[in-house]
């Protein structure tokens, strides 16, 4: 029987993909693809990997945009490739890997030291003792409705140029999740994570360029959770 | 080789590998656990992508024996009735353990207590959410708290193989680093199965596209038990996003349980005759073969699906209630708030699996399972929201009875032989051949085309003749380029997990002559409760599959008694 995948229409798309081997230096190689118009940018990635080179390497898993693996560099801006739609990319688009992060190969980052500074600002919720789950108001829910929708895709860690600057500076995904608790009045340790968040390489090291909430496919603009925990923290001095 | 030690390793880092960790180490905090993840830690698996929502019970007006009854009902009285119970009694504990202790923010009423919607097939409001992406807010807190744990994090490793002690114990398991095509063996006295199931074997697929079954293959070929192979679940509304690999994924339940409509290209709803009583708000399985046999008879839409119409509801109620669908639309140009959307039946959830028992215990001393690699809880179809109960559920308990396992399991040794031969099995790919993406393109099409919504006994049959053609042309698979980071290797690793788990399902489909839940077949069409109120059971032994029988026993409801209940 035919299936809603069956489709005779194609794009032919001109690929320019990072590629890169283990230990030496990568380079982007051109390849002509064949691919579904409706599609996005991982069904080009897809279209390589099946028509012309399996071993092109990136990363993918629920191509929904819940997972945050597929984030890479479309045409030099932070996206995640399953949610760009073909339709929008010029038939020669430059697909290259993450900034800030050793390449593992082809466009597959390292996402250790991400997930290094995301694990400093201790992410684990510490809860006060509850015997049943909180009453939540709309207003204690609104602060943290932005930030609690973080994928921890590293988009934001790409494409912020005080990361590139000062390699020691937490970023802005650490940083919205540790706003995410400092705001979550059922955590216990919001003094701590506050006092962490603003210190040496935290919140006053954002030049408030902009470019997180800019490429966040979610929404989250880490620079207002930035933000939020300065004003705290001022207003806790 | 190099080697690792573990008290417990839990292969699979969904809801269930996560929960078996966290409880394994709330149980016994000094224990050394050790987590396979196959991508990356809380990015990787389907309880992730759960969009709809949580079912327990927390109402006083609700009743943890009405749940039992729906997922009874909803299973075509197939289900292992005390992992069911087990199921609906446990996921109210978790539910409040993600809340109070992992930091999950489910949606309010306005009185500020947890909300609960509809879904279908249930008799009560009980499915517990964060707007349509409830999975990862579980996945993604539950990844956070682990950041408190001792656990040891084996990142972008798969198991190729689980290790045997010379008494039959489990000894530990063989793993592939990805990032460096490194083998190694970890030791463990205690193993947790919980990699999700194999549903990517369809061409039209929602899972996540590392999935490959992974766990039950390891564990039919380690010689256990399989019970329900041929119940694969099918869900009613994958997007059509024309030859994108986007097509299939879903548009969530709750919009049929808010009360969207399910047109055919004549525009009827077409659900009128097939459950003219629960209409669009019949069970999974009910509604997928309903759209499925409209497409084949010609009343379709334009591109192969049928029409979801959410419009009457208001555009400002869809757009509130389901911002995630509406945005995944909108990335394919279409507006769910105003118009209707194609949608195809797409393959989802296995509810076929090992055979456990109400601890996750298997025929295989020290070796747990877990989730959807389990079967028997969910019978013939599962419910909608009954999924990621059951990850979580399974996980705390696989991890409870972990702990309290390694208390008394010594550190098996193993075959450091089959070890190596176990390797040497997983590189031979590693030479010049032909591509494992077109086979499993093959692969796809045949399980769409006669192991899917509809099957007979001729479909089977050329099916399982062409499982055998596909496991041997994989032998003419060659993935050059090195053994780090190289998908194309990893794609024939999947494939062989993808071809051992198929051939049991076909077996099963073909031995069960009669249509229930998920399974239906043409040439029986009609449900057997004379004959089939049984369960198949399969397993591998010497390279051939062996199919039985067993009756269900109805421990705690038998057939008919919820119909009259109510």
């Amino acid at each position: 029987m035919a299936t809603a995948q069956e489709t005779t229409a194609t794009r032919t798309l001109d690929l320019r993909v990072w590629r890169q081997e283990p230990g030496s230096e990568g380079q982007l190689v051109n390849y002509s693809v064949e691919v579904p118009p409706e599609g996005m940018v991982v069904d080009a990635l897809f279209a390589v990997q099946a028509q012309i080179d399996p071993t092109c390497a990136f990363r993918v898993s629920c191509r929904a945009g819940i997972c945050g693996s597929c984030a890479v560099r479309v045409d030099g801006r932070e996206r995640l490739a399953c949610q760009t739609p073909l339709s929008l990319v010029r038939d020669r688009v430059r697909i290259e890997p993450l900034r800030h992060l050793p390449v593992l190969r082809d466009l597959v980052v390292d996402l250790d030291p991400f997930f290094a500074k995301y694990g400093a600002i201790h992410p684990e919720f510490r809860p006060r003792p509850l015997v049943a789950p909180a009453r939540i108001t709309a207003a204690e829910r609104g602060l943290v409705e932005r930030a609690i929708n973080c994928i921890s895709c590293g988009a934001c860690y790409s494409a912020c140029d005080i990361v590139g600057l000062n390699p020691s500076f937490l970023g802005p995904a650490a940083l919205a999740r540790a706003w995410a608790l400092v705001a979550d009045e059922r955590d216990a340790d919001a003094d701590a994570r506050l006092h962490e968040a603003v210190g040496e390489n935290g919140a006053w090291r954002c030049h408030n360029l902009g470019n997180c909430a800019v490429v966040c496919p979610k929404g989250v603009a880490p620079l207002l959770a930035i933000q939020a925990l300065r004003r705290r923290a001022l207003w806790r001095s | 080789m190099e080697e690792l030690t573990f008290d417990i390793l839990v292969i699979g880092s969904g809801g269930a590998g996560l929960m078996a960790s966290v409880h394994a180490l709330a149980a016994n905090p000094t224990l050394e656990v050790g987590l396979v993840v196959k991508g990356l830690i809380g990015k990787s698996g389907c309880t992730r992508m759960v969009q709809g929502g949580y079912n327990a019970v927390l109402s006083p007006d609700d009743s943890k024996e009405r749940h039992f009854e729906d997922t009874i009902k909803g299973g075509a009285y197939l289900n292992d009735q005390e992992l069911a119970w087990t199921l609906v009694s446990r996921a109210p504990e978790v539910v409040q353990e993600l809340e109070v202790k992992v930091g999950c923010f489910f949606d309010r009423n306005p009185d500020g207590s947890i909300h609960q919607k509809a879904f279908a097939g249930q008799s009560f409001d009980r499915t517990v959410h964060r707007a349509d992406l409830t999975g990862i807010e579980i996945v993604s807190k539950l990844r956070d708290y682990l950041f408190g744990l001792p656990v040891r994090v084996l990142e972008e490793q798969r198991v190729l193989e689980l290790l045997l002690g010379s008494s039959g114990q489990v000894a530990g398991a063989v793993l592939l680093d990805l990032r460096t095509g490194r083998i190694s063996v970890a030791r463990a006295k205690c193993v947790v199965v919980a990699t999700g199931g194999p549903a990517t074997m369809y061409k039209l697929a929602t899972p996540s596209v590392e999935k490959s079954g992974d766990g039950v293959a390891m564990a039919i070929r380690a010689g256990l038990d399989c019970v329900d192979m041929e119940m694969l679940q099918f869900h009613p509304t994958g997007i059509i996003a024309g030859g994108s690999r986007l097509t299939g994924m879903i548009l969530e339940e709750g919009l049929r349980g808010a009360g969207a409509h399910l047109r055919n290209g004549l525009g009827e709803r077409f659900m009128a005759r097939y459950d003219p009583e629960r209409m669009e708000r019949s069970t999974r399985d009910v509604v997928s073969r309903a759209s499925f046999l409209e497409i084949q008879a010609g009343r379709g839409s334009p591109g192969h699906g049928v029409w979801l119409d959410a419009s009457h509801l208001g555009a400002d109620f869809v757009a509130r209630s389901f911002p995630g669908m509406v945005e995944r639309m909108a990335l394919v140009g279409k507006d769910l708030t105003r118009e209707p959307i194609e949608v195809t039946p797409t393959a989802h959830f296995h509810m076929g699996g090992v055979r456990i028992d109400t601890h996750c215990k298997t025929d295989i001393s020290g070796l747990l399972v877990a989730g959807e690699d389990a079967g028997g809880v969910h019978g013939a179809n599962r419910l909608g929201g009954n999924g990621v109960a059951d990850s979580t559920v399974f996980g705390m308990v696989a991890g409870e009875t972990a702990a309290e396992l390694v208390a008394d399991l010594p550190l098996a040794d193993y075959d450091r032989v089959e070890a190596e031969g176990v390797a040497e099995a997983a590189t031979r790919y590693l030479r010049a051949g032909s591509s494992p993406f077109r086979l499993r393109e093959e692969l796809n099409v045949l399980m769409w085309d006669h192991v899917g919504l509809v099957r007979d006994r001729g479909g089977l049959l050329h099916a399982a003749a062409e499982l055998d053609r596909i496991e041997a042309e994989l032998e003419t698979v060659g993935v050059p380029g090195g053994r780090a980071y190289n998908p194309g290797w990893q794609e024939a690793l999947n494939l062989e997990n993808l071809i051992t788990v198929a051939k049991l399902m076909v077996a099963s489909a073909l031995h069960r002559t009669e249509s229930r839940g998920s399974h239906f077949r043409a040439d029986y069409p009609e449900r057997d409760d004379h004959h089939w109120l049984r369960r198949v059971v399969t397993r591998l032994r010497e390279g051939e599959v062996q199919v039985t029988t067993e009756a269900v026993r109805f421990t705690r409801l038998a057939p008919g008694q919820v119909e009259a209940l109510r």
